[in-house]
């Protein structure tokens, strides 16, 4: 490649593309250079002087973090002139700094601690007094500041403004007076402010909720997923003495995180020690949910199933799955309810998908998350990441910052909604046909890249295509048109609740439609994407956990649909009872009802049987995060006394009703999985560990038949084609102000018992 | 007195601001002329014009602080009708700027930052002056005095304790 320069590092020949600094060169090397004020995902700024490098017929050490690589560098890291640079800055930095190590949070896994020792003095020069400035500062709920203890790299405040780009950190005076605060001294408040504390190569910055908890060395480090939100971030659980989880630290995943939590991942570990957590199984004696043992549960519940299945048969039985759950325990459940207790009755609380199987579901949508980062134009419809998938807010943000465009389709797109070239503030009910007018539009402009293709041309033109537009379009149509007609990759985002309006059963036709329209149909990383709200609501949908031939849908099951047959209902991680009227029938009339989880919920008060069950911190297995990246959770504690696993219970109730399945552990199930389902394709336990696997397109590229049920389309209706800008009335957009349902549930409970103390 | 959060800046220096963003490609560079307008409104930098300014120039609120405090010909408190600077960079102190300005203090009785309690006179140091040739230099309010004596030091500071208008200004 052209844009290579080759340099020397320490004495080793070595390329580096033009425009790397020497640090990344290094890096690449395998050649370690210390680092305070560079962070991998902002722009350097050469402030710390710790990564001082000496660089042949340069006069002076040079910052290897800001001087750009060269063709014929000679650069030495560990030279001694480099030694001696990197000792004096390190003299200078301890000035000021007070040597409260033992009671600093950062002491043991400190860089300034760590660099002092391998490249500090014994003892510092300086006798005077040290410099005295507030310490213990609550900046806000979450981040503590020591004002002494900082050495003013200026993470923080880059994260804020470059980042985050929203009112956050910022210095304040100059020199030696500088100072790490907020405007006007507000009180720092931001949905990503963990990050600060964990990027903070001293202890200045630590989070409330950690402040003297545990020591580094005292921690066990377990590979985990953030079970908060559909995103998925890469987390390591840290269990102090293998006993309590303290915190939770990102372990960077650039295809999913970028590095990055939010704070409802990051202090959202209160629940795993909550002490409302059940930690016995309930049966219901004399109406009343009274603790017993497992046997007893375990008896009662085979009892009552054998006796229904014998009165009413298989088909008054039914199960309900939460979207919390491991992809290993949803396929347990669907082989209990189906297989075990032979019933069709099988189903979860989900979105609406037009016709398409579970799989067709997989197929259409491609956009992925590293997808963002090269995509020219971001249509988020019915989307608030905000709320809902926060750490999305900040790859979105990062997007446009490389000079994306944002077409934001709905009520309120929160925090990006600043952000956006165009809104189109369409109410949730008219998505379908706003969406058919763009499609219009862009036919009459006749420019995108999709309409190159004569047989997609051919489709839209049939289906939308003596649908007069011209001016009748409002400007904003327009506007949509053309910029999705100009954008050489693009990435539509729409959220799964959105579907769950009536009026969007069939959004998802329509998108693929607009996704045709704009070429990004092949696109791998782009074109439609799913934004789920809860962790494995996208495993749940993958492994089909829906009804089968003849079976009980979700709402049929909750009685909504008229009187049931159902008898029997076995629940595993969900409270279903939110989604309908407290007065219940048809769960009231259930002659069993068994609830598995965590908490008491609304659902568990009604269940004659409530079983206890571990969290996700307590148990192996895989999660499938919304653009089908299957990741690997591993068990960090043993389970709560007195709690077992999913997989374990329904293991368990299945032996009892004697099928002893094969397939138990979690590994056994997964390798099964990719062998009998083409979403799992190549994939394997094992090579799941660390990163994660993308679920691999099924769709072969040459295989490009526009399927009948496209062939259908919501056509724009007059209103739309005049509506100009309005905007949304309040209260409609309570469907996507809501966070994911039981997750916020789980954190506040857990916030009662000292979740978020000091 | 107007209570420090209702501080508003004025249609006109509004005007002066949006004209200012004008001749800049990207709006955050006219941060500084514009604390300029701030300051000449009200003889400092509060803080609600800070945030007037952000929103003007489509910037964060503390980007504006960070420019604000950064600079000392700034103000962060309100000042006296006439402020006195004295350079203490090099070429300054070598001829004698902390003499000055310690003898500012004892004959002002104000520390260095501080107003005299009339509010007529704010005495206080600044970076280099770009007048090294005539060490040391003095500014009052926008204006220049070279090779200060200290016995012409306590002949400024005299006058300006009566004076209404600045003496040493030069239209």
């Amino acid at each position: 490649m052209a844009d290579l320069v080759t340099l020397t590092i320490d004495g080793q020949r070595l390329q580096a593309p033009k425009g790397a600094t020497i640090w990344q060169a290094a890096k690449d090397a395998g050649i370690f250079v210390p680092i305070y004020c560079y962070h991998p995902k902002m722009s350097p700024l050469g402030a710390c002087r710790i990564c001082l490098v000496e660089v042949e017929k340069m006069p002076k050490p040079m910052a290897a973090c800001t001087t750009t690589v060269s063709e014929g560098m000679v650069v030495y890291t560990s030279s001694e002139a480099a030694e001696k640079a990197r000792a004096g800055v390190m003299e200078f930095l301890l000035i000021n700094h007070p040597l409260d190590c033992p009671i600093c949070d950062k002491g043991g896994e400190c860089d300034l601690q760590n660099y002092a020792v391998e490249y500090g003095r014994e003892a510092g020069r300086f006798q005077e007094e040290k410099r005295h400035l507030g310490k213990a500062i609550e900046l806000g709920s979450t981040i503590v500041l020591d004002r002494e203890r900082c050495i003013m790299c200026q993470r923080c405040t880059r994260f804020c403004s470059e980042i985050v780009q929203e009112e956050g950190l910022i210095i304040r005076e100059r020199g030696r007076l500088a100072q790490i605060g907020t405007f006007s001294d507000l009180p720092y408040e931001s949905q990503f402010s963990g990050n600060v504390a964990e990027m903070c190569p001293v202890g200045a910055l630590t989070s409330r909720t950690y402040r003297f908890k545990a020591r580094p060395w005292e921690l066990k480090h377990t590979s985990s997923v953030c079970p908060h939100c559909a995103v998925g971030c890469n987390i390591e659980i840290d269990n102090r003495l293998g006993r309590q989880v303290v915190r939770f630290m990102s372990r960077e995943n650039e295809a999913v995180d970028d590095g990055f939590l939010c704070d409802r991942g990051r202090y959202g570990h209160g629940f795993i020690h909550s002490e409302q957590r059940l930690s016995t199984p309930l049966l219901r004696k004399n109406g009343r949910l009274e603790p017993v043992g497992w046997d007893e549960a375990f008896s009662f519940i085979i009892a009552r199933l054998q006796q229904i299945c014998q009165q009413f048969g298989s088909k008054a039985i039914g199960g309900i799955a939460g979207t919390h759950n491991t992809n290993e325990e949803f396929y347990l459940f669907k082989r209990l309810i189906n297989d075990v207790l032979g019933s069709p009755n099988l189903d979860h609380y989900h979105g609406h998908f037009s016709s398409l199987n579970p799989e067709q579901v997989a197929t259409f949508h491609t956009a992925t998350i590293e997808g963002l980062d090269s995509a020219k134009l971001i249509v988020l419809v019915g989307v608030n990441p905000s709320v809902r998938q926060p750490i999305m807010e900040l790859r979105i943000k990062k997007a446009l910052k490389a000079g994306a465009k944002l077409i934001v389709i709905g009520p309120n797109a929160g925090a990006l909604e600043r952000f956006a070239t165009l809104h189109l503030h369409v109410p949730m009910e008219q998505f379908s046909p706003a969406i058919g007018a763009i499609i219009a539009a862009m036919i009459w402009r006749g420019t995108a890249k999709g309409f190159e293709d004569p047989s997609i041309n051919q489709h839209l033109q049939s289906v939308y295509g003596n649908f007069q537009t011209g001016d009748a379009l409002s400007h904003e149509i327009n506007r949509a048109a053309s910029l999705l007609s100009k954008a050489e990759t693009c990435s539509i985002l729409y959220d799964e609740v959105v579907t769950q309006k009536a009026a969007n059963a069939d959004l998802v036709r329509d998108l693929i439609n607009l996704v045709l329209a704009a070429g990004q149909f092949w696109s791998e990383g782009h074109g439609l994407g799913l934004l789920t709200a809860d962790n494995n609501a996208t495993g749940v949908r993958d492994l089909d956990l829906l009804p089968g031939q003849g079976g009980l849908s979700y709402a049929q099951m909750l009685g909504l649909k008229g009187a049931t047959h159902l008898k029997a209902l076995l629940v595993m991680g969900a409270n279903p009872l939110q989604h309908v009227q407290k007065q219940n029938k048809a769960l009231a009339n259930l002659e069993l009802l068994v609830v598995q989880d965590m908490f008491m919920s609304a659902t568990a008060e009604l269940a004659h049987v409530v079983l206890p069950v571990a969290s996700f911190a307590e148990k192996e297995g895989t999660f499938t995060n919304w653009e089908g990246r299957v990741q690997k959770v591993n068990v960090s504690l043993p389970p709560l006394q007195g709690t077992a696993p999913d997989a374990a219970i329904i293991l368990e109730l299945a032996s009892r009703l004697g099928e002893v399945l094969d397939i138990r552990t979690p590994s056994q199930i997964f390798d099964h999985l990719a062998r009998i389902s083409p979403l799992y394709k190549d994939m394997s336990y094992t090579t799941l560990a660390g990163k994660g696997q993308l679920r691999p397109l099924i769709r072969e590229a040459d295989e490009i038949e526009v399927p009948d049920w496209l062939q259908r389309a919501t056509l724009p209706t007059p209103e739309i084609l005049r509506q100009e800008s309005e905007e949304y009335p309040n209260g409609l957009t309570d469907l996507l102000d809501a966070a994911p349902s039981v997750d916020v549930g789980r954190v506040r409970r857990a916030e009662g018992d000292g979740g978020t103390a000091r | 007195m107007v209570e420090e959060s209702n501080l508003k800046l004025t249609g006109e220096s509004r005007q002066k601001i949006v004209a200012l963003k004008q001749l800049y490609p990207s709006p955050r560079s006219a941060v500084l002329p514009a604390l300029h307008v701030v300051q000449e409104q009200f003889g400092y930098v509060p803080v609600p014009p800070m945030a007037e300014v952000a929103d003007i120039l489509e910037i964060l609120h503390g980007e504006v602080e960070q420019v604000a405090t950064f600079y000392r010909m700034y103000h962060q408190q309100p000042v006296g009708k006439f402020v006195v600077k004295v350079c203490d960079s090099i070429s300054c102190y070598l001829r004698g700027s902390d003499e000055l300005l310690a003898q500012g203090q004892q004959k002002l009785g104000v520390k260095c930052g501080g107003t005299t309690p009339d509010g007529q006179i704010t005495l206080d140091k600044i970076e280099c002056l770009a007048a090294c040739g005539n060490a040391p230099c003095i500014q009052v309010n926008d204006e220049f005095i070279y090779d200060v004596t200290p016995a012409q030091f306590d002949a400024v500071l005299d006058e300006l304790k009566r004076a209404k208008k600045n003496p040493y200004f030069v239209p």
